[in-house]
């Protein structure tokens, strides 16, 4: 083996680390939450936030002002931002002065800097300008003019990546693709880069002889590149990140899609190519000079303590220098990062207290019988269904992963592609098919009327792409066109109602069922009895479900129903990989009712008895409405239970929008093509909480907590504790993490407001025409116009076990050490040995929660400031 | 008749899954031909004892892959892990071990 291919195996290693530095992005059509900052998880989230701060300027907290005003409201308690306070200011020397004949601390000034508005900018210009001539102000911040040069050079290097990325990733929405695709995106692109006229390649001196140059293999021009630079070999992994953090929307959708077509490696070659290229290039050195501000107005500091000390301008003004000097540092004693985390800690602190309190105080109803076991997925929107529908009667909800324990992919009946139903963390093991029912009378007039519709439409799309035939096009259809466009407008309701009845005219209504069992004909598809067994066995021990079954047992997917949304599937359930639940809920009750599943599962400790029957339906989490599927093959001794189980769904469901409605005004949501906003999805999601339901049952948990079902005395060994901590959990933080992130800094970790966004390629959307893939939530999924409706806070995880259980289990999953130790996710036990709450500081240690005083549980509603 | 074998290097690769698609790949590109892959392994590590038992997890459980390869591969996949590992957690160990039929474990190579 030669030199150059160990040292291109190298590169090609160093891009892949590179690269750990951003999430992979997965098409909008399948949107998969995942933390913005994932790379950096084996970091302190403290740290990994500055170091975002210094790579990209991006910012880790709310503006001060969001929580001053929940502190100011009683959100946030005294005694909550006091822990978080103290534990802030142990690192800090608490020197003490005496001022006036009254003794101040620097914790003192320090506290008072937080609790009132200390602004570095002059509100009342209290005092006298001779004390600004006295202030000694830091000197105003020059920014290297290199510094300069380099941020031109990234923003000329980002436009034209972003374009190239645009032009070859197209998932099939361009109607003319960029050319040479076929032979992979850095060949495509030394092929094409000589027809560039952008400006940028206009201002490369020789620009079409240096693409001539370019090296064939990827691996080869990074290392040229860098070398070229003069970047020393033990900085290139450094370098290297630095360029893969640089666009993380397409950077990310590139990590996702790898391939021999497009790859990091490829991608890397052509931005260092255009860093290198740019390198030298005067004219860019020819950009004004922007004017610089650093200096921070230390005047209106001292005004603002002056203030909050009750001191006048001229007691102020009596002091010393070095007395002046002092208070200043003594208010800046600590910076921007460590007060939005002492904030951010005292916000969760007040949370979690009043979710403990929450708890303490429920009352539990007693259930006499059980009407119907229901399980529903872990999502926080669940909550709320479950919690209407126990009410409703003797009903026992759990909650688990919606994927239903079920490692599969699905062939879709329709267009015959497949698609992952499993969470991302895996790989789907098996393929299922859903197909229409064979003995359904509809199906060839539902297939031949299915054909028709695609031979439309296809037409209609190549008339549309056609270079003149658009202009005839609009001017025989248009008005056809205007009619609908009308309706959906003004009426969004009845236009749906109509459009329904009409295509149901054409098309008929379907009956499907699935390929469970595996057929000599399609090997490749279904399970065999065996696994069928395993699944099954696995599922129903997560789900706590072992004997005692209802004689109805319902599993209950989820999914969102809205119109013109390119953000769907950032609504639909996150444990089927951003798909509807449905589907795996159907599965996994027809292999539960089969005898023959039940037979052998028996003789694994799993008795369902004969009169138990399974049974699948859907929520739809933009309508509140669950679905039963199936319904007409429930036995008929069973029709009467159905019965009475759907009309107290519908009234849970009735009493659930009555309370999204006081959140979200109620309307046409989901069907208005207008509509930014048609349901507010997993906002102000804060916890995750591993127990058996009697723990929280009959409590408010105001749809804001994932809920799996655990129950520590039939986990003896901690097995099932370790599957849902490593599995279920992870997916709830990488959901949380994305709202966390995309609140903070929209701009960065989310995409912006989606009134300017464009779909690009049928993968993403754009923030107007260009630039990165935007990868994130929208604005519109976070705020409610008035300000964030989303709290951004860590998730806080309870689980209902002995702590030392917890901690065996910590001790053996590296990522879970990571998240807990470095407090990206925060962990809380109710340990029934000590029959208290216990929160985890870091590595294994607990401390015992104290029980505190009553504090307001309203929440909804109240001032936001954004 | 003394068994003859052709001298080739084994390598031992374990890595926590998200890795694994990076180590096909690397083998891939070192025209490695076959290599054999066991999920979930379990056992003592710098992260403490790994149980093999994550159901729903395949990025953070432990993966080994077993790879017989000939000596002039072994420099760019070694080098490449090195590069790999300076990072983040694995392992590789590399043993002398001999094979009959040498081009069932060659690509490109006669047989």
């Amino acid at each position: 083996m030669t030199n150059t291919e160990t040292l291109r195996a190298r590169v090609r290693a160093m891009v892949s680390v590179a690269f750990d530095a951003i999430p992979a992005v997965w098409p909008i059509g399948g949107f998969i939450a995942t933390n913005p900052l994932g790379g950096l998880e084996h970091r302190p989230f403290a740290d990994a936030i500055v170091t975002m701060r210094e790579r990209t300027n991006a910012r880790g907290f709310l503006d001060e002002s969001y929580y001053r005003e929940r502190y100011a409201a009683g959100l946030i308690s005294r005694s909550a931002l006091e822990a978080a306070f103290d534990r802030a200011a142990s690192s800090i020397l608490d020197d003490v002065r005496v001022l006036f004949g009254r003794t101040v601390s620097v914790r003192d000034i320090l506290w008072l800097s937080l609790t009132n508005n200390f602004s570095h900018r002059t509100k009342r210009g209290a005092l006298d300008v001779a004390a600004a001539v006295r202030v000694p102000s830091a000197e105003p911040a020059r920014v290297d003019r290199k510094d300069e040069r380099s941020s031109t050079v990234t923003a000329l290097v980002n436009e034209r990546m972003a374009c190239w990325c645009a032009a070859f990733l197209d998932d099939g929405q361009a109607a003319w693709p960029m050319p040479y695709r076929e032979l992979g995106f850095y060949e495509a692109w030394r092929r094409l880069a000589p027809f560039d006229t952008s400006s940028t390649a206009r201002v490369i001196p020789q620009y079409r002889a240096l693409i001539r140059k370019t090296l064939p293999v990827p691996e080869d021009a990074i290392a040229a590149a860098l070398a070229g630079m003069n970047v020393e070999r033990s900085a290139w992994p450094e370098v290297l990140t630095m360029h893969a953090v640089r666009l993380p929307g397409w950077g990310g959708l590139i990590k996702h899609r790898a391939s021999a077509h497009i790859d990091p490696v490829q991608y890397l070659a052509i931005r260092l190519w255009y860093e290198r290229a740019l390198e030298h290039v005067t004219t860019v050195d020819s950009l004004p000079e922007r004017a610089h501000s650093g200096s921070t107005n230390r005047v209106g500091l001292l005004a603002n303590i002056a203030s909050a000390l009750e001191l006048s301008a001229t007691e102020i003004l009596a002091l010393g220098d070095a007395d002046i000097q002092w208070l200043l540092q003594a208010a800046e004693a600590l910076d921007e990062d460590q007060r939005g985390l002492l904030w951010l800690r005292a916000h969760e602190h007040a949370l979690r207290q009043r979710l403990f309190d929450r708890i303490r105080e429920r009352s539990q109803p007693l259930a006499i019988s059980t009407r119907a076991d229901a399980v529903f997925c872990i999502d926080a929107r669940s909550e709320g269904l479950r919690r209407h529908l126990e009410a409703q009667g003797p009903y026992r909800t759990r909650g688990f992963a919606g994927f239903f324990g079920l490692p599969i992919a699905l062939r879709d009946y329709e267009s015959g592609t497949s698609q992952q139903a499993c969470p991302v963390l895996i790989t789907p093991k098996h393929e299922i098919e859903e197909r229409i029912a064979a003995d359904d009378r509809n199906a060839a007039r539902y297939r031949s009327a299915r054909e028709f519709l695609s031979a439309l439409r296809s037409m209609f799309n190549a008339v549309k792409g056609n270079t003149a035939a658009p202009f005839v096009l609009f001017e025989s259809l248009g008005l056809f066109f205007s009619l609908p466009l009308m309706l959906r407008t003004l009426a969004p309701g009845g236009f749906a109602a109509l459009r329904t009845r009409l295509f149901r005219l054409f098309v008929p209504k379907v009956r499907t069922t699935f390929t469970v069992d595996k057929t000599t004909h399609a090997p490749e598809i279904g399970l065999t009895r065996t696994e069928q067994v395993y699944f099954a066995e696995a599922a129903l021990a997560l789900m706590n479900m072992r004997y005692d079954f209802a004689r109805l047992v319902l599993f209950t997917g989820h999914g969102s129903t809205t119109e013109n949304n390119p953000f769907e599937a950032s609504l639909d359930c996150g444990a089927c990989a951003g798909y509807r639940g449905g589907p795996n809920a159907r599965i996994l009750s027809a292999i539960l009712n089969a005898p023959e599943v039940r037979k052998e599962l028996r003789t694994r400790g799993i008795w369902i008895p004969d009169t138990t029957v399974f049974i699948a339906g859907e929520h739809d989490t933009a309508t509140d409405r669950v679905m039963i599927y199936d319904a007409a093959d429930v036995p008929v001794s069973h029709r009467r239970e159905l019965a009475l189980l759907q009309c107290d769904l519908a009234a849970a469901c009735a009493a659930l929008t009555a309370e999204r409605d006081a959140s979200l005004p109620p309307g046409d949501r989901s069907v208005d093509w207008a509509q930014v906003r048609p349901e507010w999805g997993l906002a102000r999601n804060a916890a995750f909480i591993i127990a058996p339901r009697t723990f929280t049952e009959g409590v408010d948990l105001e749809r804001r907590a994932f809920m799996h079902e655990y129950d520590v005395v039939r986990d003896t060994d901690g097995a099932l504790l370790e599957i849902i901590m490593t599995a279920p959990l992870i997916v709830a933080q990488w959901i949380n993490s994305q709202y966390y992130f995309a609140t903070v800094d929209n701009e960065r970790y989310g995409s912006g407001t989606k009134v300017i966004q464009n779909v690009v390629g049928g993968i993403g959307v754009l923030a107007g025409n260009r630039g990165d893939l935007r990868a994130g939530l929208p604005i519109q999924s976070l705020a409610d116009g008035r300000g964030w409706y989303h709290e951004p806070v860590r998730l806080q995880t309870i689980v209902v076990a002995p702590r030392a259980r917890i901690d065996a289990v910590i001790a053996r999953n590296a990522i879970l050490q990571r998240l807990f130790n470095n407090e990206w996710i925060l962990l809380s036990a109710w340990d029934p040995d000590t029959s208290g709450f216990w929160t985890y500081t870091t590595h294994n240690t607990w401390r015992a929660a104290k029980e505190t005083t009553r504090e307001p549980l309203t929440t909804i509603g109240t001032p936001n400031a954004a | 008749m003394p068994l003859e074998l052709t001298p080739m290097k084994m390598l031992q690769v374990v890595v926590p899954g998200e890795r694994f698609a990076t180590i096909k790949e690397l083998l891939g590109r070192a025209q490695v031909s076959g290599y054999t892959v066991i999920p979930n392994v379990s056992g003592m590590g710098h992260h403490g004892y790994h149980e093999g038992r994550l159901l729903f997890n395949e990025l953070s459980s432990q993966f080994m892959i077993v790879a017989v390869v000939a000596e002039d591969r072994v420099e760019s996949i070694v080098a490449a892990l090195e590069e790999l590992f300076a990072q983040s957690s694995g392992v590789v160990f590399v043993t002398d071990c001999g094979v009959r039929r040498y081009g069932y474990f060659v690509s490109g190579q006669p047989q």
